[in-house]
C-alpha cells in the first residue's frame, strides 16, 4: 500500500514536470513586415488651346497643361455658308471622323502639346458674306486608358456614373470628398 | 615497521593527508569541470527570414517594424512617375490600368543553415487623409503571386471566409516546400490599378459655363499594400506548423506540405 501511494505521487511529479517541460518547449519562429503604398491622382487634364489666323487658314494647336494624358478632338462649327477642310499635307496625325469632330491619332501625354492642326476655311458663297463671321473651335479631351500591357485606348462615350448610384455607393465617405477635382470634357472656346 | 604503524601519531598523519588530498583532488575535479562546462556552450539557431524588394539591380531588405515608415518603395513606379523637375507638382501621375513591375521576395537568412516554412500575408487597401477607407475596393488592387504559393483561400466556399477574405482585402499564401538556406523565393511580381477605378465618377457643373467636372472616387487615394512573412522550423514540421501557425498540416517525406487544414496543397 505504502509502495502504491508514493508510485501515485512520482506519477503525479512527473506528469507536472513533464506538463512544464512541454511549455517551454518552443518552437523557431520569425516574422517580418513590410508596408508601402503609391497615391492615385485621377482626374482630367486642363487643356490650353492655341490658335492663330492666316488668311482663310486657322491654325490650331491644343496643349495638354494637366497631369493626365489624353486623347483630344477638335471641333469646328460654322455657318451653312462656309466649309473647313484639313490641309492634310501639314496635318498629319489628324482625322476628320463621321461625328464632325477631328480626332488626333496619339495620346497627348502630360505636359506636351498636340501637333498643329490646320483647318483651311472656304466660304460657298461670296455674295453672302458679311463684314466678318465666326468660325468657333470646340476642344475636348478625354481620359488615355491604359491596359495591362501598357496598350492605350479612349473611350468617348466613357460612362459615367448617375448620381444617385455614385451616392449610394461612396454615401459614407461623401464628407470627405477632395476638391479641387479637374474637368474632362474640358471645353475650351477660340472665336475668330 | 611495527612501530610506526602503532604509532597512532602517525595513522592520523596519513589520515590527514588522505583527506587532504581527496579534498584537493574534488576541487581540482570541480574546477575542470566548470570550466569545459564554459567550453561547450552551444548557440542556438536563429531561424530568420526577410523580405526583400528589388530596387534597381539589387534586392534590398524591406522589413519594417510596426509603425515604422513605410518600405516598400515601388520603384518602378516612382520612375515612371519622375520628371526630373524641380517642381514635383509636375510629376506624372500614376497610370491606372498599366502593370508596374514590382519585384518582393522572401530570403531566408537564417544561422545556422536552417530550412523553414514560410507563409506570407498579403494585404490590401484604400488610404486617404483619414487612414484606412473601406468603401473603395481592395479587390481593385491586383497584385501578381509568383509561382509556387498555395493561396489557402481558394479552397473556401464564400461562408467559410473572413470579412478581410471576402472583400479580397486579404489572403495567406503558402509555400508548400521548405524554403532551403540562403536561398529565396519571389512572392510579388507586378501592381496593376484595375481600370474600373475610372468608372467611379460623376460629373458636376464646374465653375464655368459650358464646362464640366469629373470627379473621381479614388482621386487622392493611396492603394497601400501590407506584407507579412512568418517563418517556423522544419523540425517536428507537423507540431511545430501547428503550435506556430495554428493550422493542421500533413508533411510528406520530403517535407514537402501536402494539405493545409484538410484541404491539399497543389
Amino acid at each position: 500500500m505504502k509502495f502504491k501511494k508514493y508510485f501515485m505521487i512520482a506519477a503525479a511529479l512527473a506528469l507536472v514536470s513533464l506538463a512544464s517541460v512541454k511549455t517551454t518547449m518552443a518552437y523557431f519562429t520569425d516574422t517580418k513586415q513590410a508596408t508601402g503604398g503609391v497615391i492615385l491622382s485621377l482626374g482630367d487634364s486642363r487643356l490650353t488651346p492655341h490658335e492663330t489666323v492666316d488668311g482663310l487658314v486657322k491654325h490650331i494647336t491644343v496643349e495638354n497643361t494637366g497631369n493626365y494624358d489624353v486623347f483630344i478632338r477638335v471641333k469646328a462649327v460654322y455657318g451653312s455658308n462656309y466649309n473647313a477642310e484639313v490641309a492634310v499635307n501639314t496635318s498629319a496625325g489628324w482625322e476628320l471622323k463621321e461625328d464632325g469632330y477631328y480626332y488626333y491619332k496619339d495620346v497627348v501625354k502630360a505636359h506636351e502639346t498636340a501637333p498643329e492642326l490646320q483647318l483651311k476655311i472656304s466660304v460657298k458663297d461670296n455674295t453672302a458674306v458679311e463684314e466678318s463671321f465666326n468660325v468657333v473651335i470646340v476642344q475636348e479631351a478625354s481620359l488615355a486608358i491604359y491596359d495591362a500591357d501598357g496598350n492605350v485606348s479612349v473611350d468617348w462615350t466613357k460612362t459615367v456614373m448617375s448620381r444617385s448610384d455614385y451616392d449610394a455607393k461612396f454615401s459614407e465617405s461623401t464628407s470627405n470628398e477632395t476638391e479641387g477635382t479637374e474637368t474632362t470634357t474640358n471645353q475650351e472656346e477660340g472665336e475668330n | 615497521m611495527k612501530k610506526i604503524v602503532k604509532n597512532p601519531l602517525v595513522i592520523l598523519a596519513v589520515g590527514v593527508l588522505v583527506v587532504a588530498g581527496s579534498s584537493v583532488g574534488a576541487t581540482r575535479a570541480a574546477i575542470t569541470y566548470s570550466s569545459r562546462a564554459e567550453q561547450v556552450d552551444f548557440t542556438t539557431a536563429q531561424l530568420e527570414v526577410q523580405l526583400q524588394e528589388l530596387q534597381g539591380d539589387d534586392y534590398v531588405v524591406v522589413n519594417n517594424g510596426d509603425g515604422e515608415a513605410d518600405s516598400l518603395t515601388f520603384p518602378s513606379i516612382a520612375e515612371a512617375m519622375k520628371t526630373n523637375d524641380a517642381d514635383k507638382s509636375n510629376d506624372l501621375p500614376f497610370t491606372v490600368g498599366k502593370t508596374y513591375a514590382e519585384n518582393v521576395r522572401v530570403v531566408n537568412t537564417s544561422e545556422g543553415g536552417y530550412d523553414e516554412y514560410v507563409r506570407v500575408y498579403v494585404r490590401k487597401s484604400w488610404k486617404d487623409d483619414n487612414g484606412k477607407n473601406t468603401i473603395l475596393d481592395p479587390k481593385l488592387i491586383d497584385l501578381e503571386i509568383a509561382s509556387g504559393w498555395y493561396e489557402e483561400t481558394s479552397n473556401k466556399d464564400d461562408d467559410e471566409k473572413t470579412e478581410a477574405e471576402k472583400a479580397g482585402e486579404g489572403a495567406v499564401y503558402y509555400l508548400a516546400k521548405p524554403l532551403a538556406y540562403g536561398e529565396s523565393h519571389d512572392l510579388i511580381k507586378s501592381i496593376t490599378i484595375d481600370n474600373e477605378v475610372l468608372t467611379y465618377v460623376k460629373t458636376v457643373d464646374g465653375d464655368k459655363t459650358g464646362v464640366v467636372v469629373d470627379e473621381y472616387q479614388y482621386n487622392g487615394k493611396t492603394f497601400y499594400v501590407e506584407i507579412r512573412v512568418d517563418a517556423v522550423q522544419t523540425h517536428n514540421a507537423k507540431e511545430a506548423i501547428l503550435g506556430a501557425w495554428g493550422v493542421h498540416a500533413e508533411v510528406d517525406d520530403n517535407g514537402v506540405i501536402t494539405s493545409i487544414n484538410e484541404a491539399a496543397v497543389n
